[in-house]
């Protein structure tokens, strides 16, 4: 297991990357869903045609990829340091997993988007 | 005869070795600390300062999981048409309206307390002078309005 720490820049940009991609632009994609949920906008706004035809571009694609990533990262990194301030002194394993699942998730994310024809 | 591999009477002394370094200490600590009165200062608001903290490195986790939902959904399409609208049927159901409502709580506490940390821990230069902490604050905010109306624009349409 490589230290963690030893890449502790590498993570904190990720995290600051993450938290700005998170503040920037989740909020927006959550509230079209909630107004397709609560019925104020057609599910027709969320259409199999329209959402195909959006990710099949190569941009969406990677802003998606943008989107989905530096928000597992960030969070992951806020996780680890939660763990610690709760009392868990093991911060190597702890942050060798919340940053593996933040990769695992990131390469899923890849994956589903290169899926989608 | 070599001087430095024996002691006075011909045995084998090994190095000095420095002392192991001892255990880190931690000052134990609840794990309920944030919760509790213990901690407060004056330069906080009291506990609810530290319950404020907790929820706001929790948002991000809270966050991460609408994005998982988000990612399956986004997922569906390439399982075809059926598959997806089987599932964007079920935005309509409470419980996931719940689970984005409650996202989007996290979503909005994480934006806010993220431009006003920019204030605290950013330094912008504009040539010689430095941009005051309140218009970076007030920067991100309006760079998440430009952001949101943008995104909406391409999601909903024009």
């Amino acid at each position: 297991m490589r230290n963690v720490r030893s890449l502790e820049p590498f993570w904190w940009f990720l995290f600051a990357g993450g938290g700005t991609v998170a503040a920037l632009l989740v909020t927006v994609h959550i509230s079209v869903n909630l107004l397709v949920g609560v019925g104020l906008l057609g599910t027709d706004t969320l259409s199999y045609g329209r959402l195909s035809g959006l990710v099949a571009n190569p941009i969406v694609k990677l802003y998606l990829l943008a989107l989905f990533a530096l928000p597992f990262f960030h969070a992951a990194h806020r996780l680890r340091g939660t763990i610690r301030d709760l009392g868990l002194h093991a911060d190597r394993v702890v942050g060798f997993l919340c940053y593996s699942t933040a990769i695992v998730g990131s390469v899923w994310a890849l994956a589903v988007l290169l899926g989608v024809p | 005869m070599d001087a430095q591999s024996g002691d006075a009477l011909g045995r084998p002394v090994s190095a000095p070795s420095r002392p192991a370094a001892p255990p880190a200490f931690h000052r134990p600590v609840r794990p309920d600390w944030w919760l509790s009165g213990r901690y407060r200062s004056p330069s906080t608001q009291g506990t609810r300062a530290y319950l404020l903290f907790m929820l706001r490195e929790l948002s991000s986790v809270v966050v991460a999981l609408f994005l998982v939902f988000y990612l399956v959904q986004i997922a569906r399409l390439s399982s075809g048409q059926g598959v997806y609208d089987a599932f964007v049927a079920t935005l309509r159901s409470p419980v996931v309206v719940l689970f984005h409502l409650i996202a989007l709580a996290s979503a909005i506490y994480h934006a806010v307390t993220w431009w006003q940390l920019n204030g605290v821990v950013m330094v912008v230069r504009l040539g010689s002078s430095t941009v005051p902490p309140r218009q970076l604050v007030l920067g991100g905010y309006v760079l998440w309005a430009i952001a949101s109306i943008a995104v909406c624009l391409i999601l909903v349409g024009f």
